[in-house]
């Protein structure tokens, strides 16, 4: 057997036994910060590491567990004679899919439906088990929980999506291929919990399309704190919905999946836009505006925050040469050349506002060190 | 002022300055900015560069590290003593030691690529630059 695999199951025989033995002693005090913390950790690595083997019907399961014992951890939900035997089934499962790798190295694809209905059942306890936290505690924050990964029937902004690249899609839904938009939203500090959302957009399976947007108002560059992730991801992809499920089964909150309607390509942008816009105002009661030119894939749109991102490095460069005016002068030349290209109105002046204050502050500064 | 080369069709074409010592790596990316209707101008080192900009500045500099006489960082300190229209410039290094790239943010460059540049990339921050 492959030393990686035997080491796998091996470690997951322990962690098995562990969270079997912490899902007791819950059952006699189910408020222990430190055992339930515990066993989160434990269903989280057995998950992980579960994922870097190709066993999905495993880490399924592992992930719904792991997000019921995050809510629980988190103070979202009580622990409960309930919520313990359907995580003891699971475990049961995951042991049984276990033997199964060890004597064949694989798991059998007839699991899949058993495992599609455990994580199911965790995962309705989860929303069942909100949804009273929230009855018994009117008027807080509503606990939102999406069970998986979404699919509804609202139509997507399609029109971000080139006229050319459209027709092809149609063209290909004439041949029986199917569609997906997905928005794809990372959390803000998925940075810190190891994630690329950048890297999981771009292999995203079947990926025909690609665009990055900010998720929320950016503040002024200066301000920009770098380790906040604030962008969203929409692409359109040719995978099947079984395998776009599958490839985001770690972000399934993060997620929207839609089936693309052939005829939705076939609609003139100005009519998608028209539609598009009215949803917006519906939801936020302003319209939307646009990019004049917006990035057409996800590589410019990834070349535009570096180049950015540089000129933020440059601003905060703390040295005085004697041509740092002149430096200054270049990234006020590259930020209003972004602003035209990108249709931002009047940021032409607050740019220059912003120069001519800069430099008079760099020539003070070079006047007193000298 | 008016950026760029008026065509007499009334077309505004941009004009980029390659600053590179070596003859391939000038003609190739002089291949890739031409091919999308740049206007294209060389220098082998950064004294050359620097008298065609101080002749007419460019839009936008792409310029080497390693040169004789004056390397690109020498360049890139000198352009933007100067007072002339400052315009952006990409350093184009085979580099990526820890420090190249804040080292050339320091002497005045906007970005930083590591060659081999592909072709849509060097178009794709051409573009962005130049608005």
């Amino acid at each position: 057997m492959n030393p990686l695999l035997e080491q796998f199951l091996s470690e997951s025989r322990e962690l098995l036994e562990g969270i079997g033995q912490k899902l007791m002693q819950l059952e006699d005090s189910p408020n222990d910060r430190r055992v339930i913390d515990d066993l989160f950790r434990s269903v989280h690595t057995l998950k992980g590491k579960s994922g870097l083997f190709t066993f999905p019907e495993m880490t399924r399961v592992l992930h719904a567990g792991e997000d019921l014992l995050g809510k629980v951890r988190n103070g979202e939900m009580a622990f409960s004679r309930e919520l313990a035997d359907r995580l003891l089934d699971a475990m049961d499962f995951v042991g049984l899919l276990s033997n199964e790798i060890e004597s064949t190295e694989c798991i059998d694809a007839s699991h899949a439906a058993d495992s599609a209905r455990l994580a199911e059942s965790l995962r309705t306890l989860m929303v069942d088990l909100a949804d009273s936290v929230n009855s018994d505690t009117a008027g807080s924050t509503p606990v939102t929980t999406k069970p998986t990964v979404v699919t509804h029937t609202e139509i997507p902004p399609l029109s971000e999506v080139p006229e050319t690249l459209r027709i092809e899609a149609f063209r290909r839904c004439g041949d029986g291929e199917k569609f997906h938009w997905i928005a794809y939203q990372p959390v803000p500090e998925c940075f810190f919990q190891g994630d690329d959302p950048f890297h999981r957009a771009r292999q995203t399976p079947g990926l025909l399309w690609g665009r990055v947007l900010s998720s929320e108002p950016l503040p002024p560059l200066a301000e920009l704190d770098t380790y906040r992730c604030s962008l969203k991801f929409h692409l359109l992809t040719a995978a099947f919905h079984e395998e776009l499920v599958e490839y985001f089964r770690y972000v399934p909150d993060q997620v929207e999946i839609v089936a693309v309607d052939p005829l939705w390509l076939t609609i003139s942008e100005c009519e998608l836009e028209n539609r598009v816009g009215v949803e917006n105002n519906l939801v936020s009661g302003s319209p939307v505006s646009e990019p004049k030119t917006p990035p057409e894939s996800i590589e410019a749109a990834a070349a535009l925050t570096r180049v950015l991102t540089a000129q933020q490095q440059i601003l905060a460069l703390d040295d005085h040469p004697a041509w740092l005016s002149g430096r200054l002068k270049a990234v006020a030349t590259v930020l209003k050349n972004f602003g035209n290209s990108l249709g931002i109105a009047g940021v032409e002046g607050q740019i220059e506002a912003s120069l001519a204050a800069a430099v008079a502050s760099a020539s003070v500064s070079r006047c007193s060190n000298g | 002022m008016m950026d760029g080369l008026i065509l007499n069709e009334g077309v505004i074409v941009k004009r980029i300055l390659i600053v590179d010592d070596a003859a391939t790596v000038r003609m190739y990316h002089r291949g890739i900015l031409e091919s999308a209707g740049y206007a294209v101008e060389e220098a082998m080192n950064g004294i050359e560069a620097l008298g065609k900009t101080l002749e007419t500045p460019f839009d936008l500099y792409v310029v080497d590290v390693n040169m004789p006489k004056m390397n690109g960082y020498g360049f890139l300190s000198e352009l933007r003593g100067q007072e002339i229209p400052q315009q952006p410039a990409i350093m184009v290094s085979t580099e990526a030691a820890p420090g190249d790239e804040a080292a050339a943010y320091r002497a005045g460059a906007n970005s930083y690529l590591v060659k081999p540049v592909q072709p849509n990339q060097l178009l794709m921050y051409a573009r962005l630059m130049l608005g």
